[in-house]
């Protein structure tokens, strides 16, 4: 977390449905949380699994994922792929250390204004009850090894 | 190096109010590469436009970032001003500090620091952008229109009066559809012919439809604008610029025995034929599985009396590849066959027939001479029992979905039945009437008060023949709540509508979806119902859901005027946001191939001067490439990139988020 | 040591026959476990196998005699067919064991050689089956494993692992991770990592820091754990060639369990398999997504 402990939310969306939905809850004014940082993508089809471990290991508390509900992806199918995609990564990521506190998907589509500020306003209270996670992230940058962690070879399953 | 301009909107209040802009502005003049950067009342303006496009040209801007509102708002102004002032449209970027940020934020400090990263985000990706250029594909503005129904004949017609050249390809020898097999049309009870004849005439004469019928669609290539479709035509054995049409050979065949399609085996027809009397082409085609000559080099009798010397024994299939640069899919419907309704005969009873062999008997043209004869024994029937819903909404043994033109031509049926035999009782078995069309509640009310058509709401659970021939009808009548038994001299079953046989395999070929049961999907269910996932590919009729008439042919101007609007520009101009593959780096595992929504990555070939294949590896398609970026993602080497959202700019915008 | 007199002569008839150019297998080595013989002109054998068994590179049929298969052939030879110098060699014949044989069938569904570019000299345990085309190949490795095949102590560990606080499991992994020397031991024994560049490789956007430090250490397990989602058959080359003994194979069952349980999804059964990423099924679970 950066200063005053406000927590930092990556958030990945699509262009077509998420992206639309803030701008809903712009026209709409509903006031939600400022702490998330919104990366613009074509389609959730887009977003490479390394997407997430550089925002992660850039020190972000939470990464949000969020494109068009199944089946109205602009591309037809390109959520779909995603999906099945987030379904082992986000499995391999809770098994090493980022759990789904941390990472959060959703579907929200250019109608759902209303879903998208209060997404953003329960993600950010999870974060914040969850705490900073600079000290438990696996994957965020530290320039040298904690001294703790330099141990020589030594074999296990 | 970048010399970028910010240029901060207030939008009036409804950013600066939040916002801190000239703070935004002056935190951007140190972001690395931006050289300008300023705030300003309104950047939309005449005002604010010009100073971004006085600012491109006297500091000689490489990159423009304007934070204001949503890019869904006003990107288009701000790149089409950009591009007046000589930058490419596509380096200008905007930053969302209204809807995402002044808007949802009340506090200025908050809201401010978000602005100024919003800006920075923006600033990381306008330094790495490209300048690119819309694709541009040439467009042949011919279309092909694939089916010869009403639907594609509609549509056929309607780009013709557009101006436009339109290839008609027919599967069958003649043109029309099953709408050509209609005795009267709902709700109006229109002669079917009558009304489908002169259109059918209409395309055939009209100078910018060509005809293709006794064709198949065999291969596609290409892609919107530049399609090149092949076409088998198949053998006729009958040279159609010889043949008047005459009539001498179908008058002499001896094949007189080969139940007709057309009259869905009521009537017969002979080895050389035309499906209907009024048929376009009325030239006749040989059906080469029935011809004694074909088959065993005996008769030949049809080329004997030709006096033109139009049979022709010796013709073959033949391919023939057309240039197109849209297509409309129109293959229609067929009937889901009652046969595995064992309850309901399974098929087997002569006198329990489906609704086009009704259509047939009450037609002028058909087999009886429109008197409704039963067809065991041709006498007239005094009871007919018509059960709806036969194979629809029955997700056990059927099919799931609701056939929507059943309810309304039963009640044809009983309503015509009733004209045509007085003293006769028609019974109508359904689960719901659902009549919704202009004039159709009305037209449903009239075969059951005007003439006397009885509805019994309620399954019919068996039907069977007894010992004397006439049919035994059991049912439930669940309004009463009792079950009934009527005896019938025939029985027509509505039987579900579902697609051709062979609408999958076409839809492969265009790269077009369809759903379990064979029905095409279009792009979007409500807002690009004639549209396909497939770029210039477009859908009229019951090939997409089952549809009656009237439906089917808007449908087809539907698809028209879709067709017409892709024709109105000489050529195609397409984002540029493009998947790319780096040929030297692709290890062809082929994952982006198998992902692409659109076919648009291929299979591509290496191959040094001598023609020898050195290597294989992935190619996009721009002409079909969306632009989805979902091959990027699943390229475990990185090495298929999408322009506009490429690895390197999204890498800068979190790397970006990192240092702020 | 089995003679397999067999092997031997189906090796080298294929080669008298001109039906392959090259048998890749193992010969005995009588250093014992010590470094690799590195065959002349060929790449520096990934790994070597445990026993005294090393790799063999036979090209010409009177040197047939040299091969041999038993328990202690345990690298997987499929790795070599990354190399350039060995595929130019195609067709060729492979001694295949059913770890082998996987990765085979595996490599095929990612069009990693053509048809009839390859051969495998099958074996099932330790009984020789003959010679197979990678469809024979398939339909052996299904007969053999009708069931996945897990290490159970490898399911204790990741049970054991899944009942920790997540933060406990991140110290637990990051120890673990902060010992690698990315040294890509692990990513050259590997016969799926053949992509010709790999993306830690890539310096334009470097997606994985290079650096031997904790976050592009993470950054790489992650990432090549994840590119064998799917698609990895479990054979631990990978886990026996880090000389750090980073505990890889966790990472790759769990994937592979998932993949089973989420996907129904097994690697290395089907020559004719779309990849699992790049796939999709309406019916994916949809319950992670608010």
């Amino acid at each position: 977390m950066s200063q005053a402990g406000a927590p930092r939310i990556t958030a990945f969306v699509c262009n077509w449905c998420t992206y639309a939905g803030a701008d809903l809850a712009g026209t709409s004014r509903l006031q939600y949380a400022p702490e998330v940082r919104i990366v613009k993508l074509p389609c959730t089809g887009r977003i490479s699994p390394l997407f997430i471990l550089k925002a992660f290991e850039g020190g972000a508390d939470a990464v949000l994922v969020s494109g068009c509900h199944p089946g109205d992806c602009h591309y037809t199918s390109g959520n779909y792929h995603a999906r099945r995609r987030w379904g082992l990564l986000r499995k391999l990521l809770d098994l090493t250390g980022i759990d789904s506190r941390r990472l959060q998907f959703s579907w929200i589509s250019a109608a759902e204004g209303q879903k998208f500020a209060d997404l953003i306003n329960d993600l950010t209270a999870k974060v914040r009850e969850a705490g900073p996670f600079a000290g438990a992230n696996p994957a965020r940058k530290r320039l040298a090894p904690a001294p703790e962690e330099a141990q020589g070879p030594r074999r296990e399953s | 190096m970048s010399r970028l301009g910010v240029f901060v909107c207030h939008c009036g209040e409804n950013i600066g109010r939040t916002v801190d802009c000239a703070a935004v502005a002056a935190a951007a003049a140190r972001f690395p590469g931006v050289v300008h950067s300023v705030d300003y009342k309104y950047m939309c303006s005449d005002p604010g436009q010009s100073m971004i496009k006085k600012a491109i040209a006297d500091l000689k801007l490489t990159g423009v970032v304007v934070a204001a509102c949503s890019p869904r708002m006003h990107e288009r102004t701000f790149r089409s001003a950009a591009a007046q002032a000589g930058l490419n449209p596509y380096l200008l970027e905007m930053a969302n500090v209204r809807e995402h940020c002044s808007w949802v934020h009340a506090d200025r400090a908050a809201a401010t620091a978000k602005a100024v990263e919003l800006v920075r985000l923006m600033v990381e990706k306008t330094r790495r952008d490209r300048a690119l250029r819309p694709v541009r594909v040439p467009v042949e503005p011919t279309a092909m229109v694939v089916g010869g129904g009403i639907a594609g004949i509609q549509a056929a017609l309607d780009i013709a009066a557009g101006g436009k050249k339109v290839v008609l390809v027919e599967s069958g020898p003649s043109i029309g559809g099953h709408m050509a097999r209609l005795s009267e049309t709902f709700p109006t009870l229109d002669c079917s012919q009558c009304i489908l004849t002169p259109r059918m005439v209409e395309a055939a004469s009209h100078p910018n439809i060509r005809l293709m019928t006794y064709a198949e669609v065999a291969a596609v290539e290409g892609f919107v604008g530049n399609f090149e479709v092949t076409v088998r035509r198949k053998a006729r054995f009958v040279d159609p610029d010889k043949c008047t049409g005459c009539g001498d050979c179908w008058n002499r065949c001896p094949q007189k025995r080969i139940p007709s399609e057309f009259d869905a085996g009521l009537g017969a027809r002979r080895a050389i034929y035309v499906p209907f009397p009024q048929a376009v082409p009325n030239k006749p085609v040989i059906d080469a599985e029935r011809c004694t000559m074909l088959k065993q080099g005996k008769c030949g009798l049809c080329a004997k009396v030709c006096p033109r010397g139009a049979v022709d024994f010796k013709d073959r299939d033949r391919l023939e590849k057309v240039k197109v640069g849209a297509v409309v899919l129109a293959t229609g419907f067929e009937l889901w066959d009652h046969a595995s309704y064992g309850e309901y005969g399974g098929g087997r009873l002569a006198d329990v027939i489906d609704g086009f062999a009704f259509e047939r008997l009450a037609s002028a043209s058909g087999p009886t001479g429109g008197a409704i004869k039963r067809p065991s024994d041709g006498a007239e029937p005094k009871t007919v029992v018509f059960i709806q819903c036969c194979g629809s909404r029955d997700e056990k043994k059927g099919l799931p979905y609701c056939s929507k033109i059943c309810c309304m031509y039963t009640a044809k049926h009983a309503m015509l039945y009733r004209h045509k035999v007085h003293d006769g009782e028609a019974t109508v078995f359904y689960m719901d009437i659902r009549a919704t069309g202009k004039g159709y509640e009305e037209f449903v009310r009239r075969a059951i008060d005007n003439d006397g058509a009885r509805y019994v709401r309620g399954r019919v659970s068996r039907v069977y023949r007894r010992q004397d021939g006439r049919l035994v009808v059991k049912g439930a009548d669940t309004l009463a709540g009792r079950p009934v038994t009527v005896l019938a001299d025939m029985v027509v079953l509505a039987d579900a509508v579902r697609p051709r046989r062979g609408s999958e395999r076409l839809a492969q070929l265009f790269g077009v979806g369809y759903d379990q049961h064979g029905f095409y999907s279009e792009a979007h269910p409500k807002l690009r119902p004639v549209e396909t996932a497939a770029a210039g590919v477009f859908l009229a009729g019951a090939c997409q859901a089952p549809k009656d008439i009237p439906d089917a042919v808007a449908q087809a101007s539907a698809a028209a005027a879709k067709t017409l609007g892709l024709f109105s520009q000489p050529q195609l101009e397409r984002e540029p946001v493009i998947a790319r593959v780096n040929r030297n780096l692709c290890s062809h595992c082929r994952s982006c191939v198998h992902t692409c929504p659109y076919g648009a990555v291929k299979d591509f070939e290496v191959k040094d001067r001598a023609g020898s294949v050195l290597k294989v590896v992935a190619e996009v398609n721009e002409g079909l490439c969306q632009g989805c970026g979902t091959c990027v993602a699943v390229c475990r080497s990185h090495c298929i990139d999408l322009d506009g959202f490429t690895d390197e700019q999204i890498h800068a915008q979190i790397a970006a988020l990192e240092a702020a | 040591m089995s003679p397999t007199p067999s092997l031997r002569e189906d090796a080298a008839r294929l080669l008298r026959e001109g039906r392959v150019k090259l048998v890749i297998g193992y010969r005995a080595h009588a250093g014992g476990g010590q470094g690799p013989a590195v065959p002349e002109g060929a790449c520096r054998a990934p790994l070597a196998g445990g026993g005294g068994r090393r790799p063999a590179f036979i090209e010409e049929a009177h040197r047939a005699g040299e091969l041999v298969f038993d328990g202690a052939c345990s690298q997987n030879l499929a790795a070599y067919l990354k190399k350039p110098e060995v595929r130019a060699r195609m067709p060729l014949a492979i001694v295949a064991s059913e770890a082998v044989g996987r990765s085979l069938v595996s490599l095929a569904a990612e069009s990693q050689f053509a048809q009839g570019a390859l051969l495998a000299l099958a074996f099932r345990g330790e009984r020789y089956e003959g010679v197979k085309e990678v469809e024979e190949l398939a339909a052996l490795a299904r007969e053999a494993a009708p069931e996945p095949r897990r290490d159970p102590d490898i399911g204790r560990r990741l049970a054991e692992l899944a009942a920790w606080p997540a933060q406990r499991r991140a110290e637990w992994w990051s120890a673990r991770f902060s010992r690698c020397t990315r040294c890509y031991a692990c990513r050259a024994a590997c016969p799926g990592c053949y992509c010709q560049r790999c993306v830690t490789e890539r310096n334009v956007p470097q997606w994985v820091s290079t650096a031997a430090l904790g976050h592009g250490n993470y950054a790489w397990n992650m990432i090549r754990a994840f590119h064998q989602a799917g698609r990895c058959t479990l054979c631990g080359a990978c886990a026996s060639a880090c000389p750090q003994g980073l505990p890889l194979m966790l990472l790759n069952t769990f994937l592979a369990a998932q993949a089973a349980e989420q996907f129904d999804v097994e690697a290395g059964l089907d020559p004719a398999a779309k990849p699992l990423i790049g796939t999709w099924d309406p019916e994916d679970d949809n319950s992670f997504f608010t």
